[in-house]
């Protein structure tokens, strides 16, 4: 290929790269990453790339059933084999994915900045699964993406760690997508969308409901848009990658006030 | 002073969201309430400290991190005292670093205080659950029973020997009946399961209310659950000294 058309390509193809983050664990990132990749590749036709970054406990193979991969992400890192020898088909939906060792220690994820480089000119949209410690590979990879989505359950432990994510994700100099709420019960106690947004400062782009379908999915090591894309929960998250790939949904609230209740409780 | 073995209680798990937090104050408030035991809760969670959101303490004045950076500074100073009795030590939530190896060096005067000392951890196997590992004579590794959970409490349980440290056993949290079977999983991580909690809506309404599920519904199935995970803990080799200790702080 010539230097002038891979320019070019490299012009016309970009790709959007968004981090799934959340310091609190738990609360659904792989089970949100995983689904949105599958969904935007079966059902929207986008060229898509999973990639696990949750380097102390990739679980995205859980997730995909593709367990047991010959060839990791700590292989490329480590120098030991080309980036595209590590790029998995997930043979249910066409989604590529890039896996992390299970047994391999965790690493530090120095160079890559390359890697994603050489990637995001192959791909529509790439997806970065995190882990949830508040660490430097964490800080290193939100940097290396377009935008953060920020996955949260709607109780205080989890919106309390979803302000320092955002923190995190601010300081990096990433655009915050939105907030996705993650098993919500709507049952009476639980924290209110409008007190969550106004504490966090962004919006609520996505409510995905508590559903047993999501777990029986796991169980089948499918996720749950494949397994059962007509439950509560399979739907919803077919929206949020619809509203993902729509540009003209908004980015921000605008303003940034704390809801008084919610920071009272916080301790701030 | 007492020859225990157990002193310090480590409640870990490389994965996040699986009840750790849940587990070290309910287990508190009953060794506290019920056996009268004199035991302390430090948050080791330096990242995203969730024990005092859930005890209802989050405005403590004097945190962990406050005391462990100080060259004078004790553990006993940040201790706040909970209605339920419990002693516990919160983190700060805006202080998000400590140096490796800051509460190892003050744990020790700590157990002189008190009977037992139960540390929440982060997730993940960086220096912070490190940290929890490396002070703990014992650990707790809590799991739900999915595969990416029982993988981590394999990371977990592999972690703790590696730093040569015994696990007393796995707390398997959230069952609700249609999981892997429970005699596989005790196979697959060869280590004695010391509780099963249910998956109860009362703790999530429990935490709402900033309150451990056994104070918040006694009767419910997950407290009657924590109540036997605290009897079984204390039959256990390491922790059976426990029983009828009245150093009451």
């Amino acid at each position: 290929m010539s230097a002038k058309k891979e320019r070019d390509e490299k012009a016309a193809k970009t790709a959007n790269i968004i981090t799934i983050v959340s310091v609190k664990g738990g609360v659904g990132k792989t089970t949100i990453a995983s689904n949105l990749g599958v969904i935007l590749s079966s059902v929207y036709g986008r060229k898509t790339l999973l990639i696990d970054c949750d380097f102390d406990l990739p679980s995205v193979g859980f997730h995909l059933n593709m367990l047991d991969p010959d060839i990791t992400l700590h292989d490329v890192l480590d120098g030991r084999f080309p980036l595209n020898a590590a790029v998995h088909a997930h043979s249910d939906s066409g989604l590529d994915v890039i896996l992390g060792s299970l047994s391999a220690d965790s690493i530090v994820s120095g160079n890559m900045a390359e890697l994603i480089e050489q990637l995001s000119n192959d791909y529509e949209w790439i997806i970065i699964d995190t882990n949830p410690s508040l660490d430097q590979n964490l800080k290193s990879v939100i940097r290396l993406s377009k935008e953060a989505l920020i996955i949260s359950s709607p109780d205080f432990p989890s919106i309390s760690g979803s302000m320092k994510a955002i923190k995190v994700v601010e300081e990096c100099g990433i655009k915050v997508r939105g907030i996705v709420l993650n098993r919500v019960t709507k049952e009476r106690y639980e924290l209110d969308v409008k007190e969550i947004e106004e504490t966090l400062g962004y919006p609520v782009i996505s409510s995905v409901p508590e559903d047993s379908k999501v777990k029986e999915a796991l169980s089948y090591k499918k996720p749950v848009a494949l397994y059962a894309p007509k439950t509560p929960a399979g739907k919803e998250l077919k929206r949020l990658a619809g509203v993902l790939t729509d540009a003209k949904e908004p980015n921000g609230l605008g303003k940034k006030g704390l809801s008084a209740s919610i920071c009272r409780i916080l301790g701030r | 002073m007492s020859d225990l073995s157990v002193k310090v209680l480590g409640v870990i798990s490389v994965k996040g969201g699986v009840g750790k937090t849940t587990t070290v104050s309910n287990l508190g408030v009953i060794l506290r309430k019920e056996y009268n035991i004199s035991c302390v809760l430090v948050d080791a969670n330096i990242s995203v400290p969730n024990l005092a959101l859930h005890m209802d303490m989050a405005s403590a004045e004097t945190t962990l991190q406050d005391v462990i950076e100080k060259e004078d500074g004790s553990l006993s100073d940040a201790v706040q005292v909970h209605d339920s009795g419990v002693h516990v030590i919160p983190a700060s939530f805006s202080k998000s670093q400590i140096t490796p190896g800051s509460i190892e060096k003050k744990i020790k005067a700590l157990t002189e205080k008190y009977d037992l000392v139960i540390m929440d951890s982060s997730p993940g196997t960086g220096y912070e659950p490190l940290e929890v590992i490396r002070c703990s004579d014992a650990l707790i590794v809590v799991a739900c029973l999915d595969f990416p959970s029982i993988s981590a409490a394999l990371k977990s349980i592999r972690l703790s020997g590696e730093e040569g440290k015994t696990v007393l056993g796995v707390v398997l949290n959230r069952l609700k009946g249609e999981e892997m079977n429970i005699d596989d999983v005790k196979g697959i991580l060869s280590e004695k399961i010391l509780g099963t909690i249910p998956e109860d809506s009362k703790v999530r309404e429990a935490i709402s209310n900033r309150m451990p599920v056994v104070l918040f519904a006694p009767r419910s199935p997950a407290s009657a659950a924590y109540r036997k995970l605290a009897e079984a803990l204390l039959e256990t080799d390491e922790l059976k000294g426990l029983r009828g200790k009245t150093n009451v702080c």
